[in-house]
């Protein structure tokens, strides 16, 4: 029965897809689980579920992105199997279609990248910070698609310099841009007409938990009256309240391994501290574009409130 | 405009309203590309002009139109069967009526009372009409009128705006007499464009005031043609068929006459809103500005009247359609509309412009004021302000265009080249095979462009001008220094240019490429005069409609007593009057102030009391030389002693001394070689001595190219050699003293 | 898109189309009204599958939009009338966020097979016709009687002896305050907002004399000068946001920032029909700009030849950290739950109705 090791197939799901996230991988993680434990009863499953959820979260240092995937696939199953009652086809439904959820996922970022064009017009100067997915996404398709002309800065994004990565993709696709250091945040501020970030997790208060630095470029947006976008897949929300920036669960410092980036990158920092994410307050954040549409930081805390508690 | 009470709405809605709207201009103002397109088809700001005036009497909510169509008519009929006004969700009832022998307004309003249409009082207005008038209100204040006045049969829509207000037309201001009390129009007359540096007078007739207790004159309004009728108005036109003009006849006919006692009125408009029409290229440029900058709200591009257009604001008046690609680094200046599928390349910069659909614009291309259509090309660093570029046309690497060109459709530009001032080229050369008074013009379809085949052409005009005032030399010069070896298009002349030139005689330089003829006054604005509206005023306009009369390739010489030609009123009846006077040797100064009435009431110019005073004396003197009597020196230094002294109240200052004299001598040019010589030096030594002419402008004169640049002129002239030797001799001994 | 619509639909369309277009339709009551009654006709031609019912009605809700893209009323209107339709042929689905959430888990096969099984067992088209209409009906109730949801709170929220201060000369505010003064007594300031109301202004400041209530029309710059003696700044919106930012007549986003320096309250009042489920995504995209003329006289020509540009835009975006609290016909809310109203009443799947 504990033959399976839900760790490894995580993990090899991330090297094996690099554009999969880790909410969805640590989904078809627990849904190869399922299928190779083959659970008999109802309370079998829960506790499959949550003994292997367990293991995951626990494994990693950095567990955002993953407990929110963890979290939305156990409220699913809990949900299916009290409210319908054929836990049993939605079983087999779960097993049966593993690369459905990856599809999905995709369609989910397609799906929020189209609410998110709207947002980038012509001549816009753009502030991006570190590398995401989504955010990377939006932009490429506003420039190929929309055909919309703007400008990006992104922020190398100490210690990981994921803002090389996306600097780096970005021209690719024909953008221009500029990479600025951590610092000078502040110095382009008044020349940005808007800021876009990705999140590794929305959290219930509304804000986000996202690369570190988010919080300062938040907070001087605000202070520039210049709006603070957060681009996310709704599988990122999390089952998190964390009241003060550095109320978060990462105590064992490692990096965020969805950024497939080579360590040795970072390797002759470790001096540096290794605290690689933040909390932002839902008040520095203008909307949160998601696949479910555009919310404001008060919706989406009141949704997931919800969604956890009723 | 929002219809301001509910009231009134009830009061249209209760009868059928009917508008006609006249689609043609009866006019060649934007020749050359009005011989592919009708002028209420070209696009203002991306869309027809058409539109405009259709949109507008939606607003209005008029329930029947009528198009008159006649030239192209084909195009317009086809155009609104497809157009979304012929659908049963149009809010009016649309009609072509095919009135393709109408030959100017007052036709089409006579064939429109014999169709028996009209059931009530109507609109009236030209399709190139853009407005955002609250109709209701000027509907009102007609009504309000026509219950207090019973011979009220028309109102005039006025838009306030100062004499040189951009929208206002620069082809045929007018000076309004109205009754302050009641906006009664008492009296209209056309005054001289700015341009031409005039001066004028009007004479108003007292019994005109006998009952007005206020009224003012008015030289700030600008004439948009809108009118309201009563259906008396086709009546007028049809019992005088003379009428043409709905101004210069019609409504000078009524006001003057004391049998039809009919009156007018004038509605003008408040400050916010706003009405012009598109009548030239200058008005053109000033409209497209003023929707651009939504002037003429909600007329304006983002209300995309087509269900095609996609246009969205941006601040600085900015207006894009769908679908556009712009390169990372051009720039897009304020007051600029661009068409859907058009691509604009790096480092380019564009302003105060409208930018057709599907247009390549390549990089570093400067487009500024312009007007570019639909499919045009426009490869890099080329450099273009205040010009048109119609559809399809293709200006190719790192040419300019400078102020008041026009290149037609298809034609193309090739590298490198500049092109001068006010050119307008078109694909073909056209043929005119046109009656009188439409943009009925066709392009020749022979495809070969040699320049043989265009010289031909141009040589066909030249005899037409021929007849018309003088001969212009004309050089021979390739196309291709024009458009270059690449290029496709040909130097469109318009007979007015030629006049044009006569008009500043004092300059009439070669121009660079001897083909070009340039306008020199003329800024994109007034590059072509009417021949409908300016009639019988423009010295160019008598010339100019006579040739129009005959085809091309016809050289007939002119006739005086042309009596079917409406346009030659003035000519015909000033030179009745001056030869009458001779014949029955009535007094000099009746003589003079009966010519002077008749100007002022034809609004003609003095140019024209020249033309026709000479005329009259010189067909006198051959009359007289014919009978032998006596000799020609004798019988020309008889009549100009008598009669010269009538020039005097002509003739004022030394451009109008020259022109006298180059009237003289293309009149006398034409006359028979056996005497013309004498009498030239007669007339001018005569004129002389009685002090009209002074020495240095005869010699001036003497001097300008245009006294000597045909045969005929040089032929003429010889025999005055002498007198001017003597004078130019007699000057420099003052000199010397 | 436009395949959807049958020659039918089209008629009926194409003059509500023109008349937004021309303008033609400026009250947003009317307006709100006109397009209820069109989308009653709509449902009262021919179709059998109420999904086809909502094709069509997306689809004429795109032209609508399409003819005034700055106006929220046509599309809101049409949502409203998707919503009721949907409440009606899909009951159970819970439309909350959660799940929302979980068509990442559920499979499609099962959705389809409820939505299938649901339509099945429904009344007749007819009987769905029947009670769409009725919904329509009640809504252009609520939107007839707007005012009086508003009123019954008037009183509520002024005080006695306080000075309130209007930057919007609507009927709603006037209505509002009548209402108040029945109970209340104050004096009320108005604002010119020169050029484009200035008469409608003149005309509000009349009927609110005539009503007894101390008005003092201000001068648009003054506002700065008396705000610290304002006790409320009462404002109309023309349209509010899914993100509690609302659309007004221009110069009020400079009332409401003075308004936010002083520490004054400002009261947006709007009926719930101007609720967008849109988000503002660029604040510029959602102001009209209109005639020129009103800024300066096209008459007045040499001035014209040497001014580069003027513009008059008609309205003004106000940010929802700039308003207090938001006054509808169903109460007031503070701008960060609007959210909440609009997924009450509007189906988010019909946001995007393209």
């Amino acid at each position: 029965m504990t033959s399976f090791d839900i760790k490894e197939a995580y993990l090899k799901f991330l090297k094996d897809d690099p554009d999969m996230t880790m909410p969805i991988a640590a989904i078809e993680s627990l849904v190869l689980m399922l299928r190779q434990q083959r659970p008999t009863t109802l309370l079998e499953l829960i506790t499959l579920v949550r003994k292997n959820i367990d293991v995951l979260k626990s494994s990693f240092s950095n567990a955002v992105s993953l407990s929110a995937g963890c979290d939305l696939f156990m409220r699913f199953v809990l949900r299916n199997t009290n409210v319908n009652m054929d836990w049993e086809s939605c079983m087999k439904n779960l097993s049966e279609n593993g690369q459905l959820f990856v599809q999905r996922a995709k369609e989910s970022r397609e799906k929020l990248a189209e609410y998110g064009l709207p947002f980038i017009e012509d001549d816009d100067t753009i502030l991006v910070h570190s590398y995401s997915r989504v955010v990377y996404h939006l932009l490429w398709k506003a420039k190929t698609e929309r055909l919309v002309r703007f400008k990006v800065v992104v922020t190398e994004s100490r210690p990981t310099e994921k803002g090389l990565l996306m600097a780096l993709l970005l021209r690719e696709a024909g953008i221009p841009v500029e990479v600025i250091v951590d610092n000078a945040v502040g110095y382009v501020m008044h020349n940005v007409d808007k800021v876009l970030v990705g999140a590794e997790g929305v959290v219930e208060s509304g804000g986000i938990i996202n690369h570190i630095g988010s919080y300062q470029i938040g907070s001087l947006a605000k202070s520039n009256n210049k709006p603070f976008y957060v681009v996310t897949e709704s599988h990122k929300f999390v089952r998190l309240f964390p009241l003060s920036p550095n109320d978060l669960p990462n105590k064992i410092q490692e990096l965020v391994t969805s950024a497939n980036l080579d360590n040795s990158l970072t390797n002759d920092k470790s001096s540096l501290s290794r605290q690689l994410i933040d909390y932002t307050p839902g008040e520095y954040i203008t909307a949160l574009i998601t696949d479910l549409g555009v919310l404001t930081p008060a919706a989406v805390s009141e949704e997931l409130i919800k969604v956890w508690y009723d | 405009m929002p219809p301001k009470s509910k009231k009134q709405k009830e009061v249209v809605q209760d009868e059928r309203f009917q508008a006609i709207v006249l689609t043609d201009s009866f006019e060649t103002r934007f020749m050359p590309l009005t011989s592919v397109k009708p002028r209420c088809l070209l696009p203002l700001a991306n869309v027809p002009l058409l539109e405009y005036t259709l949109e507008f009497l939606a607003r209005a909510n008029v329930n029947e139109v009528y198009l008159m169509c006649s030239s192209h008519a084909d195009q317009i009929q086809h155009y609104i069967e497809k157009s979304r006004w012929n659908g049963p969700q149009s809010p009016f009832h649309i009609t072509t009526i095919m009135a393709l022998e109408s030959r100017s307004v007052g036709d089409a309003m006579r064939d429109l009372d014999s169709r028996g249409l009209i059931s009530g009082d109507f609109l009236l207005v030209s399709g190139d009409v853009v407005t955002n008038i609250d109709f209701e209100k000027a509907l009102q204040f007609h009504k309000q009128k026509k219950a207090t006045d019973k011979d009220h049969i028309c109102t005039m829509v006025l838009t306030p705006g100062s004499p040189t207000h951009r929208t206002r037309s620069p082809v045929d201001p007018a000076t309004f007499l109205l009754d302050k009390k009641t906006s009664k129009c008492l009296f209209y007359q056309g005054i001289p464009t700015i341009e031409s540096k005039k001066k004028s007078d009007i004479s108003i007739d007292t019994e005109l005031l006998e009952d007005v207790t206020d009224m003012a004159l008015r030289n700030d309004l600008i004439d948009c043609h809108i009118d309201i009728c009563t259906p008396h108005v086709p009546q007028i036109y049809l019992e005088n068929f003379d009428y043409q003009h709905p101004r210069n006849d019609f409504l000078k006919g009524i006001l003057a006459s004391d049998l039809l006692r009919k009156t007018i009125y004038a509605y003008i408009i408040g400050g916010d809103e706003y009405a012009a029409r598109v009548e030239s290229w200058a008005t053109y440029a000033a409209i497209s500005q003023d929707i651009l900058a939504r002037w003429c709200y909600p007329l304006v591009p983002d209300s995309n009247l087509l269900d095609t257009n996609t246009y969205s604001y941006e601040i600085g008046h900015v207006y894009k359609e769908d679908k556009i690609v712009l390169a990372q680094s051009c720039k897009i200046g304020k007051c600029t509309a661009i068409g859907t599928g058009t691509s604009i390349g790096e480092g380019s910069n564009i302003s105060d412009s409208v930018i057709g659909r599907n247009c390549l614009i390549g990089a570093n291309v400067t487009i500024q004021n312009s007007y570019v259509w639909d499919n045009a090309i426009i490869e890099d660093d080329a450099q273009i302000s205040h010009a048109i570029i119609a559809s399809h046309a293709t200006v190719k690497k790192d040419a300019s265009l400078s102020p008041g060109v026009v290149v037609g459709f298809n034609v193309v530009i090739g590298a490198g080249k500049h092109i001068p001032r006010h050119t307008r080229l078109v694909e073909r050369p056209i043929i005119r095979n046109e009656q009188f008074g439409t943009e009925d013009f066709s392009e020749n379809e022979n495809s070969d462009h040699s320049d043989e085949d265009y010289n031909q052409v141009e040589e066909e005009e030249e005899e037409d001008d021929d007849e018309k005032t003088m001969k212009i030399p004309y050089v021979s010069v390739q196309e291709i220094d024009v458009v270059g070896d690449e290029g496709v298009g040909y130097v469109y002349q318009s007979e007015d240019d030629d006049e044009d030139d006569y008009d500043s005689d004092d300059t009439t330089a070669p121009n660079y490429h001897g083909i070009v003829y340039q306008l020199k006054t003329l800024n994109i604005s007034d590059d072509s005069i009417s021949s409908l509206s300016s009639r019988h005023r423009g010295k160019h306009s008598r010339s100019h409609s006579r040739s129009r009369r005959f085809s091309t390739n016809s050289a007939v010489s002119d006739t005086y007593g042309d009596a079917d030609d409406v346009e030659e009123h003035f000519d015909l009846e000033a030179f009745d009057t001056v030869k009458r006077s001779v014949d029955n040797n009535h007094e000099l100064e009746s003589a003079m102030l009966e010519l002077n009435t008749l100007r002022m009431s034809h609004n003609a110019s003095y140019h024209d009391v020249r033309m026709a005073t000479t005329k009259a004396l010189l067909y006198k003197i051959a009359a007289l030389i014919d009978t032998n009597i006596s000799s020609a020196k004798e019988t020309a230094t008889r009549i100009f002693s008598t009669w010269g002294p009538m020039y005097t109240r002509q003739v004022f200052n030394d451009e109008e001394q020259v022109d006298l004299c180059l009237i003289l001598q293309l009149r006398i040019s034409e006359m028979d070689r056996a005497y013309s010589r004498v009498i030239l030096f007669v007339a001018i030594s005569k004129l002389y001595e009685l002090d009209v002419l002074e020495e240095e402008n005869i010699i001036r004169w003497w001097e300008s190219p245009s006294s000597k640049n045909s045969a005929d002129l040089e032929f003429v002239r010889e025999a005055t050699g002498q007198f001017i030797a003597w004078l130019q001799t007699a000057e420099e001994e003052s000199d010397d003293e | 898109m436009t395949g959807v619509i049958s020659p039918e639909v089209h008629v009926l369309l194409g003059p509500e189309v023109d008349r937004l277009k021309r303008g033609q339709l400026t009250d947003p009551k009317e307006m709100a009204l006109a397009i209820a009654h069109l989308l009653m006709r709509v449902i009262l031609t021919r179709w059998i599958n109420p999904k086809d019912l909502i094709a069509v009605i997306r689809a004429v809700g795109v032209e609508l939009e399409k003819a005034q893209p700055k106006n929220v009323i046509p599309g809101n209107i049409v949502r409203r009338v998707l919503a009721l339709i949907r409440d009606e042929i899909e009951p159970d689905t819970a439309d909350t966020m959660m799940s929302l959430m979980f068509n990442l888990l559920s499979t499609e096969s099962i959705k389809q097979e409820t939505n299938e099984k649901v339509i099945g067992l429904k009344r007749l088209a007819s009987d769905l016709r029947l009670i769409i209409i009725q919904g329509i009906r009640d809504l252009v109730d609520e939107i007839t009687n707007v005012h009086e949801g508003m009123e019954i709170m008037a009183a509520d929220l002024i005080h006695d002896n306080e000075v309130l201060l209007t930057p919007t000369a609507t009927d709603t505010v006037l209505q509002f305050l009548i209402k108040a003064r029945t109970k209340r007594k104050f004096s009320v300031l108005v604002t010119e907002n020169y050029p484009n109301n200035i008469h409608n202004v003149h005309k509000f400041v009349k009927e609110l004399a005539g009503n007894n209530i101390e008005t003092t029309l201000i001068p648009d710059h003054s506002v700065y000068a008396v705000m610290s003696r304002v006790g409320k700044v009462i404002m109309n919106a023309n349209a509010v946001f899914a993100n509690g930012g609302c659309i007004s007549d221009s110069g009020v986003a400079n009332v409401a920032e003075c308004a936010k320096e002083f520490r004054t309250p400002v009261l947006a009042i709007s009926g719930l029909y101007k609720l967008s489920p849109r988000y503002p995504f660029n604040s510029n995209s959602m102001i009209q700009v209109g005639n020129s003329g009103k800024v300066l006289d096209y008459s007045n020509s040499k001035l014209l030849d040497n001014v580069q540009v003027v513009t008059n835009p008609l309205t003004d975006y106000i940010p929802p950290e700039n308003i207090d609290i938001l006054m509808t016909n169903i109460g007031g809310f503070a701008p960060s739950f609007i959210y909440r109203i609009v997924l009450d009443n509007y189906k988010t799947e019909d946001n995007h109705l393209e």
